[in-house]
């Protein structure tokens, strides 16, 4: 693996990486420090202003029902971004350990776990979703305080076949490399060649795979949405602010500032996102383009 | 062929599977078909039930509802008791088999041509202009590029219906929309296997023989670059479910997708697990063809077989 | 990823070349196939109908017994054709199987002449025993249909739902074909309303086993095509003999589901007719002329509240119950939060006449087709009942007062906000189904609470089934809650909340409003029958387990060349009276 530094001045040398990096730093610290910010983010509706067009006090101005669209994209980045980077984090917990279990067993073990990932994917999980969100939406579990992180680990576990897959495959091919035979020669036990080298070996793919991830989470949580099965009020999402948008749509008159601007907010991380994974591909793993 | 009916066993293994989970998790979702705001008394509310054998032990209806499933009967709706299950599903296959094909296949002809002029063009203003379009195309949710759609193609410039199954005109924007994401896909995974598969020895050599750079392309690096295209082509039919669930409530299709959404949300056993069944049996066979075509482009995967 | 072949030759490359031309212009020939297929399968449509209505969701069932919703309403009352009609103007119950009908003095017996030589559509002839047949399998507790409650006051009809009684004991009889009396064991002075509902409207013989496909009808229309989730197509029927003359020849409901694209039809010409607007785009409709015109906005026979779970501490307290109400100003509510022209309730029982009169101050259309007092319902051409003297004056209401309510607090022992002393009261949770709107008025009420009374409050969000089952099994502590008018009555509001009511959910028992329901039900004169309903609404407002929050709106576009369609409390516009402006 390369030093990070390396790593680094070639994300940066690119103008184009730079500004996706610049604009994710932007807004995952925004994510983060949103209660420390000195920004009055009102959640109020006022139906003295509703649908005004951006203006001195409204910079992005406001809904139907008069709510400050800035506070709101403000308030549902800080829920996206968490939607984004736990379900990742369970695909990657998930899928990490399936793959590594699968890839460095037998064969025979292998072949059956990989025969249960095939069955998971054959299963509608669209549907399997939908299913156990209205099954866990106001179960005992979300009210005890699960609430919204029952729904991150759901958008999670859609996404973790892919990533088994992915890391299975590659410690079949790590396994097999000279160390790794001569290691296992020796007497290293299974688990910890798997644990002390092959895992660090396998980073720069997992590291790809999650940026890759992450905008499909973010895109799967707009979905579910527009089914009304996502983030419920008064939370908001940018999956929910998009939905308001399409709703608002019409075609007598249109507001164009709640299209706008919640539109190119997602549109920019995803599109950020997916640079940046395809950039750490090249990068991190230059037989591939 | 021992492949075949190896691979046909896993196939019933896991549609029997996928059916009892479903099941399951149906089952398992709390309320009940005929619960509403308001509800007839206990004992009507228990008669209806009996009707549909509801009250008989869990089971006993999973056995039930297997075998009807098995001799192909499974019944009427429980929302739409006028229908059959079957009469259902099988309504709305045309609408989402022609939507879902002609879908893929724009997206993959579209895909096409733009992955090969992004590779022709490699670094120069089309390149990124296609690059930016493929990232745009999987960077919205699909609902709102089909709200602007809607607004500039049938409203701004009134040439196509906005929403309804009716003409071939009406199919025309839900196609376009769905094909987005299969078309930004395909473009880029050709354009990165179209410049890998350049700098190998045969496009040296073909180019050195005088054939054009996109002559080069096309007639030497297609072939090979389109392996990874194909190997994923399985899953972006299966996931254009998704996509297909928004377009069809969108512009009003009858179509399959809906079903997975209602019939879960109006707790209709037999019409969602009808409707998984016949995903799953789709999905297998998408998979079988996929691994077929992949056999035929590329020979060494027949072998590893 | 699979590194490219690199064996093969030149020579060989050549001939993949071709192989691989053949198989894209074999893609493409597949192709052409397809479309060409399925460009054939489209459905045959021979001409745009007549009308076209967006008409929400797929029908669930066509069958008077079985259907429950709106939509499916809209299309049975098409098809089939009670003893009466509503007047489509002023809801006034008309002739249309029955050509009169009379009621005996203690209002316990029915009379119903029914016209000869109706027909049903497919030619049987149709007479009184086809309705006796009819609502006794309405009535059959086996049968399971979810509105046959709606006759439980037919003399021996709630006997054969407890078990304890026979089809042939129930009070409906056919002296001859042309006559069927109605024996109650309380006086039902809406029966002629029930009349024109979908419930009692006769059913064919062949659809005794609950199947609507293929059965006849006795309709000015009849059954073409069902299109799964797209159409349902009527085409008049040729054997119709009642009274009305219908304008449209053929009728097309659309299943739509989403509102955005119901609009979207509407704006393109393709339906002349959509049934439920997006609240949030009503700012932008009403904005323009053309839409403005096109969107009927009209109160509605139904009232959104809030239950209150007795069995779960602090709501068994009645000073808290109170307090709540007292905090919660519906006119802030319906005016800043939700917008439209929602109007604010006061009372649990809607109120049409003030919301129709605001609404033709309003500029509106057609104040004259509201209902008369709900005991209007009770006059019939034949035997007028007399009309109740009472108005929306004298009802009992609710008041805004959070001076009041921290009063009473304070006096209960409970700690208000600005003391130090008393109980605190415990926090609790507001549980919504989950929908946009839902969401706002939960957070309204919770805003309010802490605002005024200094109650923490949590907000629950559920899905629909699941959520029902928690309302069901008193799983809640508040819950949002709606009813629609089954027959403009108060009863069908104040019958919910007896000791005994299936949809009670709320654990609430008390024996006084027991007893004072009981009285009005049983009451011959309307205008006593309205001072009971008066006393009971009291009760359930003074002690009751209700936060009414405000009465129901009901939204259409209508094509403006479309005539024939009035403004009216229950949302039900007569198919038979629409007809097209010809200039």
């Amino acid at each position: 693996m390369k030093p990070l530094k390396t790593i680094l001045s070639a994300l940066f040398k690119d103008p184009f990486t730079f500004v996706a990096i610049l604009w994710l730093a932007i807004v995952t610290l925004t994510a983060l420090f949103l209660p420390l910010l000195p920004l009055e983010l009102s959640h109020e509706t006022d139906s003295t202003v509703a649908l005004n067009a951006p203006s001195q006090e409204h910079w992005f101005g406001t809904d139907a029902l008069g709510r400050d669209l800035f506070s709101r994209i403000l308030r549902g980045t800080r829920i996206s971004i968490a939607c984004g980077i736990a379900g990742a984090l369970t695909a990657l917990i998930l899928g990490v350990g399936y793959g590594l279990i699968s890839g460095g067993g037998s064969d025979r073990r292998d072949h059956w776990l990989m025969r249960f990932v095939d069955l998971v994917d054959s299963i509608p999980l669209v549907f399997l979703v939908i299913l156990v969100a209205s099954v866990l939406r106001g179960s005992a579990l979300e009210a005890s305080g699960g609430g919204l992180g029952v729904f991150f680990v759901i958008l999670g576990a859609v996404y973790w076949t892919p990533m088994a897959r992915i890391v299975r495959g590659e410690t079949r091919v790590l396994r097999h490399r000279e160390w790794a035979l001569a290691a296992t020669a020796l007497g290293v036990p299974q688990k910890r060649i798997l644990w002390r080298e092959v895992l660090p070996n396998l980073m720069p793919t997992i590291i790809v795979t999650v940026t890759l991830i992450v905008p499909r989470v973010l895109l799967f949580e707009a979905f579910l949405s527009f089914l009304g099965l996502g983030v419920q009020s008064p939370a908001v999402s940018w999956g929910t602010l998009a939905r308001d948008a399409f709703e608002v749509l019409n075609p007598v008159q249109t507001a164009w500032w709640l299209i706008l601007y919640p539109s190119l907010t997602l549109a920019l991380t995803l599109l950020a996102l997916n640079l940046l994974g395809d950039q750490l591909r090249k990068i991190l793993d230059p037989k591939q383009r | 062929m021992q492949l075949i009916v190896r691979r046909s066993v896993a196939s019933l293994i896991t549609i029997w599977a996928v059916f009892t989970i479903s099941f399951l998790v149906i089952r398992s979702a709390p309320g009940g078909p005929f619960d509403a705001e308001r509800d007839p008394p206990e004992a009507v509310k228990a008669a209806i039930e009996a009707r549909y054998q509801l009250d008989a032990p869990l089971w006993q209806q999973y056995l039930d509802q297997g075998w009807s499933w098995l001799t192909l009967n499974p019944g009427p709706s429980l929302r739409q008791p006028d229908h059959d299950v079957s009469t259902i599903l099988a309504a709305g296959i045309p609408a989402s088999f022609l939507l879902g094909t002609l879908a893929l296949l724009l997206g993959i002809i579209l895909g096409t041509i733009l992955g090969v002029i992004a590779a022709w063009q490699q670094d120069r203003w089309p390149d990124r202009v296609i690059t930016l379009f493929a990232s745009m195309g999987i960077s919205l949710p699909l609902y709102v590029i089909a709200g602007l759609l809607i607004l500039l193609l049938a409203f701004q410039l009134p040439w196509l219906p906005p929403a309804g199954w009716t003409t071939a005109a009406s199919a025309i924007l839900p196609i376009i929309c769905l094909a987005l994401a299969p078309a930004a896909q395909v473009a880029r995974l050709l354009r990165s296997g179209l410049i890998e598969a350049s700098q190998e020895d045969y496009a040296r050599t073909a180019r050195s023989k005088g054939r054009g750079v996109v002559g080069t392309l096309l007639f030497h690096c297609l072939r090979p670059a389109s392996i990874p295209v194909t190997s994923t082509l399985g899953p972006t039919a299966a996931a254009m479910l998704t996509g297909s669930l928004v377009i069809e409530q969108i512009f009003a299709i009858p179509g399959v997708g809906m079903h997975f959404i209602q019939g879960a949300m109006n707790r209709d056993y037999p019409l969602v697990l009808g409707a998984v069944l016949l995903y799953t049996i789709l999905l297998q066979i998408l998979t079988l063809l996929g691994d077929l075509l992949m056999g035929w482009l590329d020979p060494r995967a027949r072998v590893e077989e | 990823m699979i590194s490219p072949g690199r064996g093969l030759m030149p020579t060989n490359q050549v001939r993949n070349i071709g192989q691989s031309f053949l198989s894209g212009s074999g893609w493409l020939l597949g192709g052409i196939v397809i479309l060409g297929l399925f460009m054939a399968s489209f459905p045959d449509l021979p001409d745009r109908a007549d009308l076209v209505i967006g008409n929400g969701t797929d029908p669930g069932s066509l069958h008077p017994h079985r259907a429950s919703g709106i939509p499916e309403g809209r299309i049975i009352r098409a098809l089939h054709e009670g003893l009466l009609l509503l007047d489509p103007q002023t809801l006034d119950p008309i002739p249309a199987c029955a050509h009169s009908w009379q009621v005996s003095k203690d209002g316990k017996t029915w009379t119903f002449r029914i016209q000869k030589g109706l027909l049903w559509s497919n030619g049987d002839p149709l007479d009184a025993t086809d309705f006796r047949r009819s609502w006794l399998d309405l009535i059959d507790p086996l049968r399971g249909a979810p509105y046959g409650d709606l006759l439980d006051a037919v003399s021996g009809a709630r006997e054969w739902r407890n078990g304890e009684g026979t089809r042939e004991e129930v009070g409906i009889q056919t002296p001859d074909p042309w006559t069927l009396v109605v024996e109650l064991s309380r006086p039902l002075p809406w029966l002629p309303f029930l009349c024109t509902q979908t419930p009692l409207q006769p059913v064919h013989p062949l659809g005794r086993d609950g199947n609507a496909l293929g059965v006849p009808t006795n309709g000015p229309w009849m059954l073409d095509r069902w299109d799964l989730r797209d159409r349902i197509r009527l085409v008049k029927s040729p054997n119709y003999q009642g009274p009305s003359r219908v304008h449209m020849e053929t009728i097309d409901f659309l299943a739509i589901e989403s509102g955005n694209t119901l609009v979207n039809l509407f704006a393109h010409g393709s339906i002349d007719w959509a049934v439920g607007v997006p609240p949030l785009l009503m700012p932008f409709l009403e904005k323009d002329p053309f839409w403005k015109e096109a969107l009927r906005t009209d109160p509605y026979l139904g009232i959104s509240f809030y239950r209150l779970n007795f069995q779960k501490p602090p709501l068994d307290d009645p000073t808290i119950r109170k307090a709540l109400s007292l905090t919660l100003d519906r006119q802030a509510l319906c005016q800043e939060v939700l917008g439209g022209n929602l109007q604010p309730a006061w009372s649990f029982v809607p109120w049409p006449e003030p919301a129709l009169a605001a609404h033709a101050e309003a500029g509106n259309l057609a104040p004259e087709s509201a209902l008369p007092g709900y005991s209007g319902m009770a006059a019939t051409i034949n035997s007028p009942v007399p009309t109740a003297d009472l108005t929306v004056n004298q009802w009992a209401t609710l008041g805004y007062d959070p001076d009041q309510a921290r009063k009473l607090l304070q006096e209960a022992g409970w700690k208000a906000p600005g003391s130090n002393t008393g109980r605190p009261i415990p926090d609790f949770e507001i549980l919504h189904s989950s929908g946009s709107t839902h969401a706002l008025v939960a957070e309204w009420l919770q805003s309010s609470w802490s605002r005024e009374l200094g109650i923490e409050t949590r907000i629950r969000s559920m899905e629909w089934r699941s959520f029902l089952q928690v309302q069901r099994s008193l799983d809640y502590d508040v819950s949002r809650s709606s009813w629609i008018a089954d027959f403009p009555d108060p009863a069908t509001f104040l019958e919910l909340f007896t000791s005994t009511a299936t949809n009670n959910r709320t654990g609430w028992s008390d024996e006084e409003y027991d007893q004072m329901v009981e009285k009005a039900r049983n009451a011959a004169n309307a205008g006593v029958r309205m001072w009971h309903w008066r006393e009971a609404e009291r009760i359930l407002l003074d002690r009751g387990p209700v936060l009414p929050l405000w009465s129901t709106t009901s939204s259409n576009l209508v094509a403006p060349a479309l005539q024939g369609f009035f403004a009216n409390p229950l949302d039900q516009h007569d198919l038979r009276a629409l007809k097209w402006d010809t200039p």
